[in-house]
């Protein structure tokens, strides 16, 4: 997998694609007047201000009516969906309640217009839904989120084209914008995860870049004390999947370590204070991410420190209780010898 | 550098209406904004306005789509032409893509388009960019008062004036009739993504 968003081979496509579309897009809207360039408003007083200087229901009347579509306010279908596409750059830009209760607005009045349409209201009603999840928690929403609302932006767009789809092609859409839908909240836990991630590989190697390379860090003092228990906890659980490998394996040797969770808990804590470059972040595994750019970003992070035995604790617990097998056995064997 | 989202799969390039005070970059933005397809743009934002003077900025933003899979954006901001405002165009310039040059072509406005120009050279220089590497594009604003009572400084004269080292793009406009504005745009757009895929290309 590369670590570019875009290579070195397509960069001519990409920008040619690109001219295309930008020849395409700015072009001046063909119901503007003359008369409407001259009186445009302008906020005078500080602050924010919107420039909502267009008026797309007077302008596209008459073009809208020719199509025979529905109408609310004046307005066709075609313009709306433009206008939920406006509301979502802007939220794009600015996560705020105005923009939130805008778009969410606009999705209701789409779903009034579309009311015998199951197929767009399901998106609606999923989108309003995802909505709700922005405006509780903002600036805090998961791209994800957002990514959903494009998406069913688009599938709007595209189940209220003029030309109807095949059947086979609205059930493709549905089914695939229903799966982006269940499995959101999954993502967003999958997107917390790696922030995570990547927050305490930054301090592990901000930390590295001010000391030798050499020296040993005790990486759990410099995060935050839920960070460590969350990463703690992690790594339990990992530890435990590595016995259950290990005993398959070898029978029941390690059964005696591997009693339950508080007691391995016990042991890391023991190990951590003696050796605590083992519990170092870097032997966490990697986060099986399905979104290809994120593993990217990570991949583009210059390795921390070179891979060595000490990723693998359960390893060093498994060679410290074979260091203390041979201890024993050697006792045993000096006792017999005596004897 | 732009804003790259790997997340989203998005580019957000950062392009500066500069140029002196009154020259017309809050015209162009406002022309831009009623005159382009709603599935185009954004809302605009004007930050703190008196009068006709923009004392912060103005914003607009632009979807130009989804191109090979990576959704590109352009942000539009303008800056407050009048010398004392010089700390807020410094910080309107941070992160810079792209710049469209609005020179002011009433003839006594000509020394204070080459101030703004030098003003621009010596901002950018301060961010650690050359100014013969970063796109820009020069806008001759105000062409429509071309044979009025108002004495205009010619195109060649302006050429002379700003772009005789420069040697970039320069175009005729008249933001407040709409002359020449998309094509600053088109030509500022493509030079502007152009600059940002090359450097994602070769980070």
């Amino acid at each position: 997998m590369s670590d570019k968003i875009i290579q070195e081979d397509e960069l001519e496509d990409f920008q040619l694609s690109a001219d295309e579309a930008i020849d395409n897009l700015f072009v001046e809207d063909g119901i503007f007047d003359d008369e409407s360039k001259e009186d445009t408003p302008v906020e005078k007083t500080g602050g924010f201000w919107d420039h909502d200087t267009d008026s797309p229901e007077k302008e596209d009347q008459a073009a809208n009516k020719s199509k025979g579509l529905p109408f609310v306010g004046d307005m066709s279908l075609n313009d709306r969906l433009a206008r939920l596409q406006e509301y979502i750059l802007s939220l794009d830009w600015e996560v705020t309640t105005t923009n939130i209760f805008k778009l969410m607005n606009e999705f209701k009045i789409i779903k009034k217009l579309t009311s015998d349409d199951r197929n767009i209201n399901t998106i609606i009603v999923m989108a309003i839904g995802i909505l709700d999840y922005i405006k509780d928690v903002k600036t805090s929403a998961k791209p994800v989120a957002l990514q959903f609302i494009h998406q069913a932006s688009e599938s709007l767009v595209t189940l209220g084209k003029d030309d109807k789809l095949s059947p086979k092609d609205i059930k493709t859409l549905m089914v695939k914008i229903i799966s982006s839908y269940t499995k959101l909240p999954l993502d967003v836990k999958k997107y917390s995860k790696i922030i995570i991630k990547k927050k305490a590989k930054q301090a592990t190697v901000s930390q590295q870049t001010v000391q030798s390379p050499s020296a040993e860090i005790p990486v759990a003092e410099s995060r935050g004390e839920g960070l460590a228990v969350k990463l703690l906890m992690e790594k339990i659980e990992r530890i435990e999947v590595d016995f259950k490998k290990i005993e398959q394996e070898q029978g029941n040797t390690l059964k005696g370590m591997q009693e339950n969770m508080d007691a391995i808990s016990e042991r890391l804590k023991i190990l951590e204070e003696n050796t605590p470059e083992k519990i170092s972040y870097e032997s966490q595994p990697e986060i099986n991410s399905t979104d290809e750019t994120i593993s990217m970003a990570e991949l583009s992070e210059p390795l921390s420190r070179p891979y060595h035995l000490t990723q693998y604790p359960c390893l060093l617990l498994t060679m410290k209780n074979l260091q203390l097998n041979l201890i024993l056995l050697l006792i045993f064997f000096k006792y017999l010898t005596k004897k | 550098m732009a804003f790259i989202d790997l997340a989203r799969k998005e580019i957000n390039c950062k392009v500066v209406f500069y140029g002196p005070g009154r020259g017309g970059k809050t015209t162009n933005l406002i022309y831009l904004h009623k005159a382009l397809k709603s599935n185009a743009k954004g809302k605009m934002v004007s930050i703190d306005t008196k009068g006709d003077r923009t004392l912060f900025f103005d914003f607009l933003p632009l979807a130009i789509g989804k191109i090979r899979g990576l959704d590109i954006k352009i942000q539009l901001y303008t800056v407050p032409g009048q010398v004392m405002y010089n700390a807020t165009r410094k910080l309107v310039l941070k992160g810079v893509d792209g710049i469209v040059f609005v020179a002011d072509s009433l003839s006594v406005q000509k020394e204070k388009n080459i101030e703004s120009l030098e003003n621009l050279i010596e901002n950018i220089q301060e961010e650690n960019m050359d100014i013969k590497n970063i796109p820009l594009v020069l806008q001759y604003n105000k062409r429509d008062m071309d044979g009025g009572k108002i004495p205009l400084l010619s195109i060649e004269e302006m050429d002379q004036d700003l772009n005789s080292t420069l040697k970039v793009p320069s175009l005729p406009a008249s933001a407040l009739k709409g002359t020449g504005v998309f094509d600053t745009l088109k030509t500022i757009s493509k030079l502007t993504i152009r600059y940002v895929s090359q450097k994602v290309v070769g980070q």
